[in-house]
């Protein structure tokens, strides 16, 4: 803004402009979220740089260091920091490759979730009718499925696979956000600014495009972040149960469905991508809520006076 | 102004219903009136008169169901607005019929700037224009409206504006393509006192620059008296009476109209106290028969006539019609109104 500006009272402006970043500052100065932004931060520098930090190829095999336990126990090496696994693959590079998968299991299917959810709610919530009852029928019977049960189904036609098991999640998804985009829509289109923009002739899709869809925007956010972690948790299931990502390439739920069987005597195998596995989503999840607080200002002002 | 012109629009027997649970409800009842170019056309009366169902009804803005239109013509520009199809309605509304809203704040996306939302409205009908002449129109139209600084405000959000520059943006929005009617909903009820004046001022200046004809919906007939120069007073969806400004001031022909008149404090007179109308609005799922204000009517006097026959409207002067049975006797009202407001000085012309 140039100084001619200061003539222009600008008061509510001021009080705007400190506000926002003050809000957004909470990103940072909450611990929670700080936490989970430095978790992410990690697991996502992991995932994108994978050969540069593993120390060890992920699925080489070396038969005469295998079941090594991490390093602070007896038997251990700082070589395998965290150990390795029956076929004496280092457990910690294929931790750090399974952050790969994780990530682009989770925002992928979150992607398509996205796009085919939010779609489907801003119809259904702005043409209603008959539209809107087809897809919410539809909606309430994929829910009364349980989401693993139906994803397994799909995954079992599909077949196993890093593409198939996003294409699954991705697909069977979208129920969350149909509804809620739905819901805000049907509030949304009724304020006036959505009639104004029809008494200037603006058409039914751009007035949907332009005029609802970033008045939901808030929530879609809201809803993608917490689905991300869903669903690296339901990728987890997926290659847990066999019908995810495919051995032996490094996935954290099929990490802790080999070391499964081996808890009693290397508990290391099991636990370590659980705790990956934990910390990722717990952090997604934290930083979530985070997000809902500050996009919503209701929320967040009943937060910030305990 | 003169009569002699073709009406720029023409709405004949307009008649809306709502299918409401339990029942049908006549919101507007074979409603007629023409706009003839550079008019201001105040329509008054109370909530749920059917003032605003009528005007979002020939732009085809009611929901339906609940609303349907049952009868009736909203002729402009040589064709029937009822009965044209959608993408038809679509190249009238905001081009050559626009409308401002009551509530700037909620016409408003907050989450685009002004300048954008200006945009749109040129581009839509417009669609060949340049970005570059896009913004220029829209600078151009912001300062016709009075914004100070058109350039700097273009690339605001509407939470950066005050109320009453939110409610100039809007006017703006409505005149960019210099539409052939302008329709106003209430365009000063949520605004304060003080910038009401302001913001009616630029939309009578919007309304003459740009030779628009306008509907000036309110139930402030102060407002009415500024900026009108004929008025429509309706009453439970039904037209009660109809003229020019002045004559309908200084010689109101229908008790409603008189009532409405004698609930308003008058700087022109010295008056003790306000007359308010008694009663409520009547139920429109169970209007009153005949003439729907002979419930609360001090005129009917027990009179059958009036619970029984639906009054015409009719004309009793040049360009004043009235739909009462006892028009006549509204003269003796007005003085008794008076009287009781104590009013010494009757002046006979406000506007």
């Amino acid at each position: 803004m140039t100084d001619q500006n200061t003539t222009v009272p600008a008061n509510p402006e001021r009080r705007e402009r400190s506000a926002v970043p003050s809000r957004w500052r909470q990103l940072v100065t909450s611990p929670a979220s700080l936490f989970s932004l430095l978790v992410l931060l990690a697991v996502g520098l992991s995932a994108i740089f994978a050969p540069l930090l593993a120390p060890h190829d992920p699925l080489a095999q070396n038969l005469l260091e295998r079941n090594m336990p991490p390093f602070w126990l007896e038997g251990g090496s700082t070589a395998h920091l965290l150990g390795t696994d029956a076929l004496g693959r280092d457990l910690l590079s294929r931790i750090i490759y399974g952050a790969r998968i994780s990530m682009i299991v989770g925002v992928a299917t979150v992607v398509i979730q996205t796009g085919l959810g939010v779609t489907i709610g801003l119809i259904a919530g702005y043409r209603r009718g008959w539209v809107d009852t087809i897809f919410m029928r539809i909606a309430d019977v994929w829910l009364a499925i349980p989401f693993l049960v139906l994803a397994i189904a799909v995954a079992v036609l599909f077949g196993p696979g890093l593409i198939n098991t996003v294409l699954v999640l991705g697909l069977v998804g979208w129920v969350t956000y149909a509804r809620v985009v739905r819901a805000e829509v049907l509030s949304v289109r009724e304020r006036e600014f959505v009639l104004a923009a029809r008494t200037m002739g603006v058409k039914a899709m751009p007035t949907i495009w332009r005029h609802i869809l970033p008045n939901v925007m808030a929530s879609i956010l809201v809803v993608a972040t917490l689905q991300v972690s869903r669903m690296i948790i339901a990728e987890a299931s997926l290659s847990f149960l066999g019908l995810g990502i495919q051995p032996p390439e490094a996935a954290w739920g099929s990490m802790i469905a080999d070391g499964r069987d081996r808890l009693s005597q290397q508990w290391w195998l099991a636990t370590m991508p659980g705790i990956a596995l934990l910390m990722t989503t717990l952090a997604i999840n934290l930083l979530g809520d985070t997000l809902r607080d500050i996009l919503d200002p209701k929320l967040g002002k009943r937060g910030a006076r305990p | 102004m003169s009569v002699n012109t073709e009406p720029v629009l023409s709405v004949r027997d307009l008649t809306i219903e709502f299918v409401v649970p339990g029942g049908v409800i006549r919101a507007v009842d074979g409603v007629s009136y023409d706009l003839y170019p550079g008019d201001v056309l105040g329509v008054v009366g109370e909530s749920g008169s059917g003032k605003s169902v009528g005007v979002m009804s020939m732009l085809g803005l009611l929901p339906s169901p609940p609303a349907r239109i049952v009868g009736g013509s909203v002729i402009f520009e040589g064709q029937d607005l009822l009965k044209l199809n959608r993408r038809q309605l679509r190249k009238i509304r905001g081009k050559r019929i626009a409308m401002v809203f009551q509530d700037p704040m909620a016409a408003l996306n907050p989450v685009f700037k002004i300048g954008a939302q200006l945009a749109e409205a040129i581009r839509i009908h417009n669609p060949s224009a340049t970005r570059a002449e896009v913004r220029r129109r829209g600078i151009e139209i912001l300062e016709m409206v009075g914004i100070p600084e058109p350039a700097a405000r273009y690339d605001q959000y509407p939470h950066q504006f005050s109320g009453g520059m939110r409610q100039r943006a809007m006017i703006a929005m409505a005149i960019a393509n210099r539409p052939a009617v302008l329709i106003a909903d209430e365009p000063t009820t949520a605004l304060d006192v003080t910038i009401q004046a302001q913001v009616l001022d630029v939309l009578k200046t919007a309304q003459e620059e740009t030779g628009a004809a306008a509907i000036l919906i309110t139930h402030d007939l102060g407002l009415v008296a500024e900026m009108a120069n004929r008025l429509l007073v309706m009453y439970a969806g039904r037209v009660v009476e109809t003229g020019s400004i002045d004559r309908i001031f200084g010689r109101p022909c229908h008790p409603y109209t008189v009532g409405l008149l004698g609930s308003v404090p008058r700087l022109d007179a010295d008056m003790n106290r306000l007359v308010p109308i008694e009663g409520q609005p009547p139920n429109m799922a169970e209007p009153p028969s005949g003439c729907r204000f002979h419930p609360r009517c001090s005129l009917m006097q027990g009179r059958e006539i009036c619970a029984a026959q639906v009054p015409q409207l009719l004309q009793i002067g040049p360009s004043h019609s009235t739909a009462c049975h006892f028009a006549e006797e509204v003269d003796g009202l007005v003085d008794r109104v008076n009287r009781e407001m104590g009013v010494t000085i009757t002046s006979g012309d406000l506007a």
